[in-house]
């Protein structure tokens, strides 16, 4: 007895390459809506399972972008000795300004120090009583990013800058620079611990609701494999149903995400008012990344799909 | 050609399905498989479609050990086997034509070819009208021709049937072995597992009779008379 007759043929293989898979694109489409609740429910929890990880790294990255703003006022103040002459103090602000770690450095004399600061607080008429202006002059020194986003750094360059014989004393506010990058840290391991949950419900939904799928028909499978049919044929439906679930529990997840991000724009508008008048611009996924969420969000299906298959099919055989 | 060498067959329970068992058939025989229920016809026939393997002994198919066939290898065979039930096994969720069509798609037979063998089985059957019915829709009678085509439109070497009049009427049961013996007349390999006595004695041909997982009489097809003694002992 011949095993098999091999059937070849251009026709054969366009239908194989084509038509096949768009006819499984299609009976697999319907086959999912046989079971409405269980299809959208699947498709829910791919959703949000998405959703949340990518809305929350989202909110991380635009806290970020308000952050390292906020970095360049983690300015530091050195006041000079009071024998340090108008001349002397602006050379020292040119010599600061080519250090390393330095994005900028100005300097503020007495008289303008007495005059910003009375802009600042509205104090006029108790200083013009006094005898002399008591603010020293002041060299304002603003770190590049690679000391500004780290308090360490920030204090030794101040160590650095107070050994100089003209400055009488220094400051920098390190700690809510300390405190900003522990939130940011804090968000960002929240984002990724979430993520890897939220990803593994993903994995193990998916692979539960294919086996529920499998075995529903399971008499189906069995007959297939009455009459020849390879596993590749038995898991072809499931897989495709599967490339269902991925890619509209990925499109859901970005309408999620988007509909999320419209709501809390107009929250993040109207604080940002209070401070700037030109409000925030409040960064939405990027198309592409919403491309790659969804690919991913297929691949992982199906990967589950697969995996889910590969161990309950065994189960069933003909008896 | 089927060849059995001292096969026995016992399941993890205990159950010795059964015993040494050895016989022969030629390539286009018709047999009948006969016994009483739990003699081991089902058996017999799951060791030939090897959704069963032996547990002693050599099954041989058209100088093949089945024994020593892959997964793969046991896919490729069972295509090459119809296989008929009396529960006709039919897919109720997909139209008569899609049961039919199944073998074929599973061979992955281009669509053109899949239509024209799976309308030409339907109407072999005489069900081409009833093609986009759904199996629950149809008569036992027709489900069976169903089944039927579905078990021919590969165009197997060898039929397996299993007590396929068991769910029919005398005059259906009649039928159906009509269309059998067309497709003995083309040269197919029949084997017939049943306890219908009135089957054989419509068509007497060759009878395999089992009792309790033994084979006690192989009767020619010259026979019929030793046939129905030998269908009433067992």
């Amino acid at each position: 007895m011949r095993m098999a007759r091999r059937s070849g043929g251009t026709g054969t293989f366009l239908y194989r390459l084509f038509g096949r898979p768009l006819e499984m694109l299609k009976s697999s489409f319907a086959m999912m809506w046989r079971t409405p609740i269980r299809t959208a429910l699947t498709i829910a929890v791919i959703a949000v399972s998405l959703a949340v990880p990518v809305t929350l790294y989202l909110l991380y990255s635009n806290a970020t972008s308000v952050t390292d703003g906020l970095h360049e006022d983690s300015r530091i103040s050195l006041y000079l000795k009071r024998t340090v002459t108008e001349d002397r103090g602006r050379a020292l602000a040119e010599s600061m300004k080519k250090r390393e770690g330095i994005k900028s450095a100005r300097y503020i004399s007495s008289d303008e120090a007495l005059v910003e600061f009375s802009k600042t607080t509205g104090f006029t008429e108790p200083i013009v009583y006094l005898a002399e202006n008591p603010l020293p002059a002041v060299v304002e020194i603003i770190p590049d990013e690679t000391v500004s986003h780290s308090a360490e750094k920030a204090k030794a360059l101040l160590q650095e800058l107070l050994k100089n014989q003209l400055v009488e004393q220094g400051k920098i506010d390190v700690d809510w620079i300390k405190k900003l990058n522990a939130l940011a840290d804090m968000l960002r391991t929240l984002t990724f611990g979430l993520g890897v949950m939220l990803v593994l419900g993903f994995i193990l939904t998916v692979a539960n609701t294919v086996r529920i799928d499998l075995m529903d028909r399971r008499d189906e499978i069995v007959v297939e494999k009455l009459l020849g049919a390879t596993d590749r044929f038995i898991y072809e439906p499931f897989m495709y149903t599967s490339f269902w679930y991925g890619l509209l529990g990925g499109l859901a997840a970005w309408w999620v995400n988007e509909v999320f991000m419209v709501c809390f724009d107009s929250s993040v508008q109207d604080l940002a008012k209070q401070y700037t008048p030109n409000g925030f611009d409040l960064a939405f996924l990027p198309v592409s990344a919403a491309g790659l969420m969804i690919l991913f969000s297929i691949a992982l299906s199906m990967i589950a799909a697969r995996t889910a298959l590969g161990y309950v099919s065994r189960s069933v055989e003909p008896e | 050609m089927i060849l059995f060498e001292e096969v026995s067959k016992s399941y993890y329970t205990g159950q010795q399905a059964l015993q040494n068992i050895s016989f022969r058939l030629e390539d286009g025989e018709m047999v009948y498989l006969r016994g009483r229920s739990g003699a081991g016809k089902s058996s017999l026939l799951k060791l030939i479609n090897l959704v069963e393997r032996p547990s002693m002994g050599r099954i041989m198919v058209d100088d093949i050990s089945l024994g020593g066939l892959s997964e793969r290898g046991m896919q490729l065979y069972r295509r090459r086997i119809g296989m008929i039930f009396q529960d006709y096994r039919l897919i109720n969720s997909r139209t008569v034509y899609d049961n039919v069509a199944l073998p074929l798609v599973i061979c992955g037979r281009p669509p053109e070819e899949v239509q024209k063998r799976a309308m030409a089985s339907l109407d072999l059957v005489g069900l081409l009208e009833k093609r986009n019915y759904y199996p629950l829709q149809l008569s036992g009678g027709e489900q069976q021709r169903v089944g039927i085509a579905r078990a021919v439109v590969n165009r197997p070497r060898i039929i397996l049937a299993d007590e396929p009049t068991g769910n029919l009427d005398h005059d259906l049961s009649l039928e159906i072995l009509k269309l059998f013996l067309r497709f003995n007349r083309s040269g197919v390999t029949v084997i017939i597992a049943t306890h219908d006595n009135t089957l054989v004695s419509a068509c007497p041909r060759r009878q395999l009779v089992l009792e309790s997982g033994r084979l006690i009489q192989d009767i020619p097809a010259a026979a019929p008379q030793a046939a129905q003694a030998g269908g009433s002992a067992s």
